[in-house]
């Protein structure tokens, strides 16, 4: 068993017509753990947040959630009602719905069936209390009813309160993130995987990890292509 | 929904079902007469609209364009007109019981899956049944293997077409090209006699207020809100825990239906149903009524359906060469220039003005997809 | 009941002990020309029979005359007299004739009308008058130039079976050198000798028949090996050559179904082609892409027409100035389409495809009232008519063979231009990414525009190969045009290989099945096909995987 895993990808591989985005990759997160994975271009960070959200099935291994579920098995939406939210590299709204209806639709609920939807739920004050909340918490409660197209992206200041939410939801939570900002690396984490060429290149904490020569060289080792590309 | 909007539809069903019906039965002379065959023509025009609902469900809330609808008004019509075939009984031209048709391909024996429609409550069930489930099946295919965009309107393009060649074949024994006609009763009542035509007019309005009370209800519940999200991010809608197959699956189901039940509406009004009225064109016009009404509100998709109709019913009377040339010039036109329909147009025109009609002024479904494009990730 | 008894007279003309040109009696000759004047039918059969059975061309002239309805009669003091009409004129209220003798011609005179009666050729007359006049005109061509004549007079020679014929088809055996000629010559021979009385001649016959693989000797070679009559051996040569031409049949069987189905997938590919680049940069099926092709097809049409009456001696080449006229007419419309309308919407595939919908309707519309509603004729050039044989049992039309070639060189030209060229390679990038390639300084813009003509030009190449085997009307595009939606469907975006895949395989498919399901329902067939492998790529053949495969 995998004690107190949440989650625990066992030996698993990702074949994109030949090329390996994940080479028989085994990686766990403790419950209320708040993991941030870096690694350089390619390295397959979001595609084990793809195999995770079960956007993309591996050709091989196990991704087990909690005690035993294999979440490989799961389509998108069902594993998001397990309890596994995830959140795009872009941020993204429902640009036709208003900023209510758009948390609305995010809150967990019993179902999220068409028929369930169709009814008003049996407890829609409450839940009408849940949303006022959370935009109460993020700070778009005076912009409810605008429709959510029109917000406009974040500032620095915003960015750097992100950070601050991040921690504050990973009180209760797991929370895998992916980062190439180290600066703010520094400022939630406290452990950081470094994945390379689809496998774990190493694990630990952010001083160590930082003058691990490993990860070193696999970063100097990209420096020039990362000139190139500029 | 709010009272206002109850007032509304009662207002408009009773100006459609009592009044012009009244008028109908006004004597010829008389200044407000609405002769039968006006109202024969609305009655038709009003079938459209309900189909035009169910389209515009599917297409200006979620998002997903379907080319293949005529198949499902194809199915309800020939539900229906197959009861009207075998009501004919022997009173047809051969005098037997078969339908003419049969006894010309030397048909000698009634098919079996004709015998249940002599029954008119097999063949209600059969007119929501029927495209009911060819909607789940296709459907079901369809999204779950995540076709979607314009992948998804080829696929229902080729199944019009798939479905007009095999209504064409005379060994599928429903008629051939000269598809199901000569219907002479309805549960007993004589279809030529005008009383029935009302009675058929009334029925229709009140299925079409029936079926935009029920879009209405889709689209201001919970549902409602997920199938837009759908239009916006599929994707996104996914990782919010909702599966997009089941709601795109709902909401096909729903429009085939509405389109069935349209198509059982107009076969007894019209006379007559034909494969042509199937095909890959007719069901790409259907998409024009929705767009040049204003798609994604539920009140531009009828006014859409009866428009263009009429428009199309003046014009090949008039000007047959020109009808396709004009049905060309709007599909362009409307994509173009007027991307929300007509009702869009108003409703931004509405917003000008200071005081206008609250019902136009609030739209439903602000914005166009030329609005809503989501940045790529 | 007719055909029964001019097949009657016709085997009692063949057992006839005159054959060739031997003269008959001529008091049998005065007797039958009485007898065609007179009323009674089995006489006037008998009297063509008569006729016939001499060979004489003179009398098969006579008989072709009479065919026409142009042979009178005339009383001559109590005798009657058979004529043949000439050059008819007026004279005052008077018609006149120019008449002549029966056999040879000679001129008699000219007389008016009114004292002749007609030889009516009724329908029984001519039927028993048939045979006569088409055994002359094999014999004729068995001699003409063009081999293909000469094939198909020896394989009626063949169908009729006639041991008077030996002699005949052993001479043009004898001065035959075309591989094909010399097939059906041979198979006729046996055929032949196949009705023959020797049991020797018949089992030689049999045993050719089968080295043949001559499928029409089948019926003849079933009844014999059946016929309880005959020899163990004889009927044993018959079963073994029927075996040897029923495992042919298989082969030949198979091939031409290769062949319709590579024919139908290089006409899917053709189409697809186009529409398949322009999906691949614009993410839009362009629903005019049939009529782009009927364009094309009606520009060959307007080609073909200008050679006809300016240079009429060159018709045979106005389909080699066909072809580049239907791409250019195609791609300029092409142009003004993506220029003038399309560009506005990028992004918007679905209004996109709602846009070239409207176009569509337009273009065809057009085209009814420009050309009229009706198909128009577009006549083969001489060079794509007939086909190559290639077995036997197995011929294969020019026409096919010519599209199958074109959409060969049309598909390397492309291989050539995308991956070849700097265009191809823009093409390319704004197919992979189109905001990447903006900020490499490629003008998104014209290759759009670029890639549409070329998109266009393509349907108009294929409009204009369509030409030659199918009808050309405004609705032309619409016949093939979802067929070739399902390849680019399923041959996915931004590779070639999987549209030249997808078109072979639904062209394959659909030919393999039509035979079992019939045409309606092997399109059917394909639809469900497309729909099941959907499910297992979903964004067909060669969909793009990883990180860039969806928003």
């Amino acid at each position: 068993m995998t004690g107190g895993a949440i989650i625990y990808l066992e030996d698993v591989t990702v074949d994109y017509d030949g090329f390996k985005a994940l080479s028989h990759l085994n990686f766990f997160m403790d419950r209320r753990e708040l993991r941030v994975v870096i690694g350089p271009n390619g390295a397959g960070k979001t595609t084990l947040l793809d195999v995770i959200s079960g956007r993309v099935r591996p050709a091989a291994g196990r991704v087990i959630f909690g005690h035993a579920t294999d979440v490989t098995r799961l389509r998108e939406n069902d594993i998001v009602a397990l309890g596994i939210g995830r959140k795009f590299q872009t941020p993204s709204v429902f640009v036709n719905l208003s900023v209510w209806d758009n948390v609305e639709l995010s809150l967990k609920r019993h179902s999220k069936g068409v028929f369930a939807g169709l009814w008003e739920s049996a407890d829609a004050a409450d839940e009408r209390r849940r949303i006022a909340e959370t935009l109460e918490r993020v700070g778009l409660a005076a912009k409810a009813g605008r429709q959510a197209g029109v917000l406009s992206g974040m500032t620095d200041e915003e960015t750097a309160r992100t950070g601050e939410l991040l921690m504050a939801i990973a009180a209760d939570r797991s929370v895998l993130v992916i980062e190439h900002d180290m600066e703010f690396v520094r400022q939630i984490a406290r452990t950081v995987t470094v994945l390379h060429q689809g496998t774990v290149l190493c694990e630990g904490p952010v001083a160590q990890i930082q003058n691990d020569p490993r990860v070193l060289e696999v970063y100097l080792g990209q420096r020039k292509e990362t000139h190139a590309v500029r | 929904m709010p009272k206002r909007e109850w007032l509304a539809v009662l207002a408009a069903v009773i100006a459609l079902a009592v009044v012009l019906p009244a008028c109908n039965a006004l004597p010829a002379g008389s200044p407000l007469h609405v002769s039968n065959f006006t109202l024969n023509l609305f009655g038709k025009f009003l079938t459209y609209a309900i189909l035009a609902l169910g389209l515009d469900l599917l297409w200006g809330y979620a998002g997903v364009l379907s080319l293949g609808h005529g198949v499902f008004f194809g199915l309800g019509a020939y539900a229906m007109g197959m009861h009207l075939m075998l009501e004919i009984g022997t009173k047809s031209v051969y005098q037997t019981a078969l339908p003419d048709f049969m006894v010309w391909n030397r048909v000698t024996a009634l098919p079996l899956f004709w015998r249940p429609f002599y029954s008119a409550w097999f063949t209600l069930l059969a007119i929501v049944v029927v495209p009911a489930l060819a909607a789940l099946v296709f459907g079901f295919l369809a999204f779950r293997s995540r076709v979607r965009g314009v992948y998804f309107s080829i696929i229902t393009q080729a199944l019009a077409l798939s479905a007009w060649l095999v209504f064409n074949r005379n060994e599928m024994n429903l008629g051939g090209t000269n598809g199901l006609a000569d219907f002479k009763t309805i549960l007993g009542f004589s279809l030529s006699a005008p009383a029935t035509q009302r009675g058929l007019y009334v029925v229709t309005v009140l299925a079409l207020a029936a079926a935009y009370v029920l879009c209405r209800w889709i689209t201001r519940s919970r549902a409602g809100k997920v199938l837009v999200a759908i239009r916006d991010s599929e994707t996104r809608v996914l990782f919010s825990g909702y599966s997009p197959v089941q709601y795109k699956l709902f909401v096909f189901v729903v429009s085939a239906v509405l389109a069935g039940v349209a198509g059982a509406l107009y076969a007894p009004q019209v006379g007559i149903i034909t494969p042509a009225k199937i095909g890959v064109l007719p069901s790409i016009e259907m998409v024009v009524w929705v767009a040049a009404g204003g798609r994604g509100t539920l009140v531009g998709a009828m006014l859409g359906a009866f428009g263009v109709n009429w428009i199309q019913s003046w014009l090949t009377t008039s000007y047959p060469d020109l009808w396709l040339l004009f049905l060309g010039a709007l599909f362009m036109g409307v994509v173009l220039f007027i991307p929300d329909g007509v009702v869009g147009v108003a409703a931004r025109l509405a917003q000008r003005l200071p005081r206008w009609p609250a019902a136009l002024r609030h739209r439903e479904m602000p914005g166009s997809e030329a609005a809503t494009r989501t940045p790529t990730p | 009941m007719i055909r029964a008894l001019a097949l009657v007279l016709f085997v009692a003309w063949l057992t006839a002990p005159a054959v060739s040109h031997a003269a008959a009696p001529a008091a049998d000759v005065e007797r039958a020309l009485a007898d065609l004047a007179g009323a009674d039918a089995d006489r006037r059969d008998a009297a063509v029979a008569t006729l016939g059975g001499t060979g004489d061309p003179k009398w098969l002239a006579f008989l072709g005359a009479l065919r026409d309805g142009n042979v009178y009669a005339r009383k001559v003091g109590g005798k009657v007299e058979i004529l043949v009409g000439g050059a008819r004129s007026t004279k005052g209220d008077q018609d006149l004739i120019e008449i002549k003798a029966p056999y040879d011609g000679a001129a008699l005179g000219v007389v008016p009308v009114a004292g002749l009666s007609e030889v009516a050729a009724d329908r029984r007359l001519r039927i028993a008058i048939k045979p006569f006049l088409e055994a002359d005109e094999t014999r004729v061509q068995l001699k003409d130039p063009d081999p293909g004549v000469r094939r198909g007079a020896a394989i009626r020679l063949g169908n009729q079976a006639d041991p008077a014929k030996v002699a005949v088809i052993e001479e043009a055996l004898a001065g035959e050198h075309d591989r094909w000629v010399r097939h059906a010559l041979l198979e006729a021979l046996a055929l032949t000798q196949l009705a023959s009385t020797d049991a020797g001649v018949r089992t030689a016959a049999a045993h050719a028949l089968g080295g043949l693989h001559s499928l029409s000797a089948t019926a003849a070679l079933v009844r014999l090996a059946g016929e309880a009559s005959v020899s163990a051996g004889e009927r044993a040569a018959a079963a073994a050559a029927i075996k040897k031409i029923e495992r042919w049949t298989i082969l030949t069987t198979a091939v031409e179904t290769a062949f319709q189905g590579a024919s139908l997938a290089s006409i899917l590919l053709l189409m697809a082609l186009g529409l398949a680049i322009v999906f691949g940069i614009m993410g839009v099926i362009n629903m005019a892409h049939g009529e782009l092709m009927a364009l094309g097809a009606y520009a060959t049409f307007v080609v073909q027409n200008v050679f006809r009456e300016r240079w009429p001696q060159y018709f045979d080449a106005y389909f080699l100035v066909a072809l580049p006229v239907s791409f250019l007419v195609a791609a300029l419309v092409g142009v003004v389409l993506e220029r003038g309308v399309i560009r506005r919407l990028y992004g918007r595939p679905l209004e996109t495809l709602l846009l070239t919908w409207g176009a569509s309707l337009i273009i065809q519309q057009g085209l009814r009232l420009w050309f009229g509603a009706a198909n128009v004729d577009v006549a083969s050039p001489s060079w794509l008519s007939g086909g190559v044989a290639v077995m036997a049992g197995l011929t294969l039309p020019w026409n096919r063979v010519f599209i199958m070639a074109l959409a060969a060189v049309s598909v390397a030209a492309m291989y050539w231009l995308l991956f070849r060229t700097g265009a191809g390679l823009r093409i390319r990038a704004v197919t992979q990414n189109r905001p990447m390639s903006a900020c490499l300084g490629v003008r998104a813009g014209r290759v759009d525009a670029l890639t549409f003509a070329l998109g266009a030009g393509l349907a108009g190449l294929a409009g204009c190969a369509l030409t030659q085997i199918g009808n050309v009307g405004p609705s032309l595009g619409q016949n093939y045009i979802v067929d070739s939606f399902m390849v680019v469907v399923t041959g996915g975006v931004g590779k070639l290989a999987g549209t030249i895949l997808a078109a072979a395989g639904i062209g394959g498919l659909n030919k393999g099945i039509e035979p079992a399901l019939g045409a309606v329902f092997a399109k059917v067939a394909i639809l469900v096909a497309v729909m099941l492998f959907l499910q297992r790529r979903p964004a067909g053949l060669f969909a793009a995987r990883g990180r860039n495969a969806e928003a």
